[in-house]
């Protein structure tokens, strides 16, 4: 997340707006010059992104998604909107420093330049000796994580780094009125474990044999984050199908849609000539092919009259649901 | 203590005199400019810190915590002194206090340009041991306090790690057997000058 991240909250002695960076501890407040000290429940600050998109521009991401995804264009304008939900899912943010230590064993690479019987030169590379070698770990720190299981929404993280929205402090009593408010699952401690275990895999080099670390995090500073999505279904034909789209930039994030109808000609038409063909060749030939095609019939779709007009009549057919996300 | 939202803003008033207390936006202990009094924020309300203050010449003030500590290796206890000389082949450096006491652990408080250079400045006080006596003063100027307690606990480890010959640290069995143990940490300033983007502090001819 990067500077331009503002929260505008209130002064609580003017009762001036001013605005707070994300990962900042502290405040002044423009109009009374008073510093502030921002914080929250058990001294973590939760702030949420306002959505730039309404119902009917999910709805619109909807529909021209559909229209590039392979979805018949008659669907696409006929389909129908159930209902829409807005939810803000919670993300935790962890800023800091990564200080330590890390002690390694690997092995070490020999480059020879060797001579060859046509007198060509080569750099041939051979395994050395086992070197150890210790570095200091010292890097600024900045790790997301959701803070409950979200994968229903199709949503793995979200992109702190390049966002640019102003935050806005969370007001669940505010943000209830609008949608459905998820609240955090994962606890700090799963946060803190899942940062250090991040931040040890970003600084361990490849080749390692052996390592031993005392990486931890300095200076921490915790945040959750509500994200909006939009939640919403349509129906198409007689079922109904699910769409979750990103309420800041129209993406859609998870959804499930009709397949493209074709048009199935070759089918029948290949069933009937083998049967004709089969009979006028021999009336036992004829009469084994009907039977094999009755006994496919069965095991695959029935053998009720409806199926059979339905095999011999019905010229169209919609391919199977396509999942996305 | 506004709480209208789930967010609480504390504004920062001195508990003490009820001066305004300026604070950049990552300092967690503040400093009054008023009656020098100094204030941490614990749990959403301000508790006092003691902040004491070096003798010696300079324009800027840098704070440190200052920890006395035990070190364990496999070469045996180190909690004097002399002993942590030995464990580092550094020699002494001024006045440095009795051979014999503690050694001590120094821990910026202050930000630096990278965490690297935070690395470096506590290494190479450390390695130094200055003698602190604190003085009763007013200093003008201190650097923003940005690390806790806590935090200088953290990241002590590294720095005196960081003072330990290259051939120890190698060693998967020195490391194995090294166990640090910092004891109570005191937050002191030590006067510096200011040079460009550097500080330097004559007495012990140390260049941050």
């Amino acid at each position: 997340m990067n500077g331009a991240m503002a929260a505008a909250i209130s002064c609580p002695q003017c009762g001036s707006p001013f605005s707070f960076r994300e990962g900042t501890r502290n405040a002044l407040c423009p109009s009374c010059g008073t510093s502030l000290a921002v914080s929250g429940e058990a001294g973590i600050p939760r702030f949420y992104l306002e959505e730039r998109l309404d119902l009917p521009q999910a709805r619109s991401a909807t529909r021209k998604f559909l229209a590039v995804s392979g979805v018949d264009t008659g669907l696409v304008e006929s389909l129908r909107f159930e209902k829409g939900e807005l939810c803000f899912l919670p993300f935790w943010s962890l800023k800091g420093l990564t200080v330590g230590w890390q002690w390694m064993e690997r092995e070490s690479v020999v480059r020879e330049e060797v001579v060859d019987e046509n007198g060509t030169k080569r750099t041939v590379e051979r395994r050395g000796p086992r070197e150890q070698v210790f570095e200091t770990v010292a890097s600024p720190f900045d790790f997301s994580s959701p803070a409950f299981d979200c994968s229903a929404f199709g949503l793995r993280g979200i992109a702190l780094a390049g966002a640019v929205l102003p935050l806005r402090g969370m007001d669940n009593a505010e943000l209830e009125r609008r949608g459905t408010v998820y609240d955090p699952v994962k606890g700090v401690d799963q946060v803190r474990r899942e940062a250090l275990a991040a931040a040890r895999d970003r600084s361990r080099p490849d080749g390692v044999l052996r390592i031993r670390d005392g990486i931890r995090i300095c200076a921490e500073r915790l945040a959750i984050i509500s994200y909006p999505v939009w939640r919403l279904t349509f129906t198409a034909g007689e079922r109904m199908y699910p769409v979750v789209v990103d309420a800041v930039n129209g993406r859609i994030l998870k959804a499930r849609f009709p397949g493209r109808r074709e048009i199935r000609l070759f089918a029948p038409m290949l069933v009937i000539l083998v049967l004709v063909y089969a009979w006028t060749l021999q009336r036992a030939l004829g009469g084994l092919a009907l039977f094999a095609f009755l006994g496919w019939m069965y095991a695959s779709r029935g053998l009720s009259p409806a199926t059979l007009a339905g095999f011999f009549f019905r010229l169209t057919e919609r391919r199977e649901d396509i999942s996305h996300g | 203590m506004d709480r209208t939202a789930d967010i609480r803003v504390i504004p920062l008033l001195c508990p003490e005199c009820g001066n305004r207390l300026s604070a950049g936006e990552d300092d967690v202990i503040f400093v009054c400019a008023s009656c020098a009094s100094c204030w941490e924020l614990t749990e959403g309300s301000p508790a006092r810190r003691e902040l004491h203050h070096a003798g010696g010449v300079g324009d800027v003030r840098l704070p440190f915590w200052i920890l006395p500590f035990h070190v364990t290796t496999r070469e045996g206890a180190v909690d004097t002194r002399a002993a942590f000389r030995s464990l580092t082949g550094s020699l002494p450096v001024g006045d440095g206090g009795s051979d014999n006491g503690l050694p001590n652990l120094f821990v910026p408080a202050c930000p630096f340009p990278s965490p690297p250079h935070l690395i470096r400045a506590g290494r190479l006080l450390t390695l130094r041991q200055p003698a602190v006596a604190p003085i009763p003063c007013r200093p003008e100027r201190i650097a923003p306090i940005v690390f806790r307690e806590e935090d200088a606990r953290n990241m002590g480890e590294v720095i005196l790690l960081a003072t330990v010959t290259e051939a120890r640290k190698k060693s998967f069995a020195f490391l194995e057997s090294f166990s640090f143990r910092p004891g109570k940490g005191m937050l002191c300033t030590i006067p510096f000058e200011r040079k460009g983007p550097k500080f330097y502090h004559a007495g012990m001819n140390l260049e941050l």
